[in-house]
């Protein structure tokens, strides 16, 4: 069981990796999953559709990604794909900015604690 | 069960009528997708997780969830402006309700009878009307001022 700190992280970090993975290529919900889960499975445990595409609805009703039905082969049928607006283009560089300064702080912080630590 | 879910989901899913039908879409292009992929709808409804719960989370994403103050105040608000337009038709009914002709009771002609010190009770029915103008005044003042507090 995740303690509730793990939790918040995850979630607060999750919509910026969506972001990422959207701003690389144009992908679908599906394929997304997979990359989140081969690239930070072992992190963030596996992803799954009950949790991506409500962020996902989000980030389209914020006007941060933008959708289209494109042809699916597999199926037959039609597939969603999303995309980054320029709008999410700059948010997220923003958010990227924001996440180096905040890791690099909380780093400070964990580094001076652990130098403590060892000198008692 | 696919069908199943996707119904359990429109149930309880509270979003605008546009959004619910994408959302509702999506799932049959998920299901489907899998299904392509030889996957069972089992597999993909364990991935969604429970129908109620999913849709919780979609209007929760979407800003649909109300917390229970704020729908508390929507309920009041609705029940006061409810009683207030009521209030507001029976008072313009009684002014403007002319008495029909030929009545039990009805003079053609003036009378000399004259009523003074009576309360128009008529008055009392602004009172429902003022009521919900002032408690909306009071709850959005309120909510522009805790919006503002928690951008600080």
């Amino acid at each position: 069981m995740e303690t509730r700190y793990v939790q918040q992280f995850k979630k607060g970090a999750l919509e910026m990796m969506l972001l990422c993975l959207i701003s690389s290529k144009e992908t679908y919900g599906y394929e997304m999953i997979t990359t989140l889960n081969e690239r930070g499975g072992d992190v963030l445990g596996i992803s799954k559709e009950g949790t991506v595409y409500p962020i996902l609805y989000r980030l389209l009703q914020t006007g941060l990604i933008r959708s289209r039905e494109v042809p699916a082969p597999a199926n037959g049928g039609m597939r969603k794909q999303y995309a980054l607006t320029d709008e999410g283009r700059i948010r997220l560089s923003e958010m990227i900015a924001f996440w180096k300064s905040y890791a690099a702080c909380v780093d400070r912080f964990v580094t001076i604690a652990e130098e403590e630590e060892t000198e008692k | 069960m696919k069908e199943r879910y996707i119904r359990r989901v429109r149930r309880n899913l509270r979003v605008p009528a546009a959004q619910k039908a994408e959302v509702l879409a999506d799932l049959e292009q998920l299901f489907s997708e899998a299904r392509a992929r030889g996957e069972s709808e089992a597999a993909v409804i364990g991935r969604l997780g429970d129908a109620a719960e999913y849709a919780r989370a979609v209007g929760e994403e979407l800003g649909m969830v109300l917390k229970p103050v704020l729908r508390l105040q929507v309920i009041l608000l609705c029940v006061c402006w409810g009683v207030a337009v009521a209030s507001g038709v029976l008072f313009a009914v009684s002014r403007t309700m002319r008495i029909p002709d030929g009545v039990i009771g009805f003079a053609q002609g003036s009378t000399d009878i004259r009523v003074t010190g009576a309360v128009d009770a008529g008055v009392l029915l602004l009172l429902p009307p003022a009521v919900a103008v002032l408690l909306s005044g009071v709850l959005l003042v309120r909510r522009i001022l805790k919006r503002k507090r928690s951008r600080i």
